[in-house]
């Protein structure tokens, strides 16, 4: 899930990113990431609006 | 000798592929150009009060709209091309094994959403795309400034930018998209798919969001409200002119690699055309519109909007008009312009920047005058099937209701959930006060220099 998964140089013929295997897992974790923030986000704009029309 | 000659040829194999891929690359940076100018544009039309918070809203469709994009609104564009069935089409490259198989950021397919060594075309053909989807939603962005809540217009931006104008590429912006291999729908420049969509998409939220307090009066009449800087929203709509070259570019199919249709270059439909055309007809669209506009406004803002007017209501032929006709299409959008906003500004809508009119109103306008003046041309060329259509009025009517439509009801409904659930409009009291005072924690100026009216 970290690092190279290559032995070398030499064997990558094809994708060479990090993770290889795992994209789901990191794609996933990308998601829940983004969601959380507008969620946060969204939490935050609610209650400053609160604040000011009081 | 032979060994001589393969060499050679695999060394001309490797600087067509490099060239290829700089050429796309190029357009992203060129793109991006489009978003500082939708940045300036909106925050100079925004009033003193709210320029910071309309620059984060701009910022935030940008971002949230090229994640998404990358998540699943690039695997739309590969699946729905010949409609909600998601089945293969005749060149084989749509469907949704097809998206499965390219397009998803896991399993298999992550190989071309990612580096890998044998693939120079994924990474900047899905960075052009993304650069073409964000647009939409900085094209929506400045209609609802200075009184949409942030996560709510997030979310529309999402939906505009990562769904809703990708199906409208899917069916009329691909080689087997519906709406080219039954109706001939041609749009080279994207004046329907990225315009239209865009601008009807904002209409659909400005009928739900109300327009900004103070707008109108009692009786209906409507009020100018100005922005703080009109130096800064003319100077960005000169900075999206100039990203719309690379916008323009983008939309060439290169010659030369395994992906290639034709030994000349091509449209995403893989009729033939050349760059150098795009050579005589922006720059032409780009003073058409300005002149046109002029006529009736005298005002630099609405000069700069023909401008990008110009541009628009020629994008769907650019590859095929004749100069002197992008003349004369371009001065009439121009001159249409301000009339077509005034007439929207009756109805009680409230486009703080004429987005409406400007992409939506000229994007159709666009495609319909295409069918006028170019009809006949086969709208598939390489691997068309026999019966392939050809580009007819008829064709880019069927095209424009259903850029309407996918733009405009989107839009509109959910906005309308967003309503419901509180996410839509800023509370009178903040928008009154300022949205900067109450949400941005720094200041668009110096200190000492504030809105008269923000309120204390």
């Amino acid at each position: 899930m970290f690092g190279f998964s290559f032995e070398s140089w030499e064997q990558v013929n094809d994708v060479m990113y990090a993770g290889v295997a795992y994209e789901g897992i990191w794609t996933f974790f990308a998601v829940v990431f983004c969601i959380g923030i507008i969620t946060t986000g969204a939490i935050h704009e609610k209650n400053i609006y609160k604040k000011y029309t009081k | 000798m032979e060994e001589q000659i393969a060499q050679l040829a695999a060394q001309v194999a490797t600087t067509n592929t490099m060239f290829a891929e700089a050429y796309y690359y190029l357009t992203i940076p060129l793109m991006m150009l489009i978003h500082a100018g939708f940045l300036a544009y909106e925050m100079g039309a925004s009033r003193l009060k709210n320029t910071l918070s309309s620059g984060i809203k701009n910022l935030l469709a940008l971002a949230f709209v090229i994640i998404t994009f990358y998540f699943f609104g690039w695997w739309f564009y590969w699946a729905l091309p010949t409609g909600l069935t998601g089945s293969e089409g005749y060149m084989a490259i749509s469907g949704v094994a097809y998206a499965n198989a390219i397009a998803i950021p896991w399993g298999e397919a992550a190989q071309y959403m990612g580096p890998n060594i044998a693939d120079n075309a994924s990474g900047v053909f899905w960075g052009a795309f993304a650069m073409f989807a964000a647009t939409t939603a900085s094209i929506m962005s400045g209609s609802v400034i200075e009184r949409i809540q942030t996560v709510g217009f997030v979310i529309l931006a999402i939906v505009l930018g990562s769904v809703a104008w990708v199906i409208a590429a899917a069916w009329g912006w691909h080689a087997d998209g519906w709406l080219v291999t039954k109706f001939g729908v041609h749009d080279f420049g994207a004046a329907g798919v990225v315009h239209a969509v865009a601008g009807f998409f904002a209409l659909g939220i400005l009928i739900n969001l109300g327009p900004r307090l103070g707008k109108f009066n009692k009786d209906g009449t409507a009020n100018v409200i100005k922005g703080h800087s009109m130096a800064f929203s003319v100077v960005g709509l000169m900075l999206i002119i100039v990203g719309f070259f690379g916008f323009l570019m983008a939309c060439i199919i290169l010659p030369g690699e395994a992906w290639s249709w034709a030994e000349t270059g091509t449209t995403i439909y893989g009729t033939r055309m050349t760059l150098s055309s795009l050579g005589f007809n922006i720059i032409l669209s780009v003073s058409g519109g300005i002149i046109g506009s002029w006529l009736f406004t005298r005002n630099p803002f609405w000069m700069m909007s023909g401008a990008l007017a110009g541009i628009i209501s020629v994008a769907s032929g650019l590859d095929i008009y004749f100069p002197s006709q992008i003349i004369i299409i371009s001065l009439i959008a121009g001159l249409i312009l301000k009339p077509c906003a005034d007439f929207l500004e009756r109805f009680g809508i409230d486009d703080a920047v004429g987005a409406v009119t400007v992409h939506g109103v000229i994007g159709i306008f666009g495609v319909l005058m295409l069918g006028v003046v170019a009809f006949g041309y086969p709208a598939l060329d390489a691997f068309a099937p026999a019966d392939a259509p050809t580009i007819s009025l008829w064709g880019q009517f069927v095209g424009s209701v259903v850029f309407i439509l996918l733009g405009l009801v989107p839009g509109y409904v959910i906005s309308l959930i967003l309503k419901y659930a509180g996410m839509l409009r800023v509370p009178d009291e903040v928008q009154k006060k300022g949205l900067d005072v109450v949400k941005v924690p720094a200041q668009a100026y110096p200190e000492g220099m504030q809105s008269p009216e923000t309120e204390k």
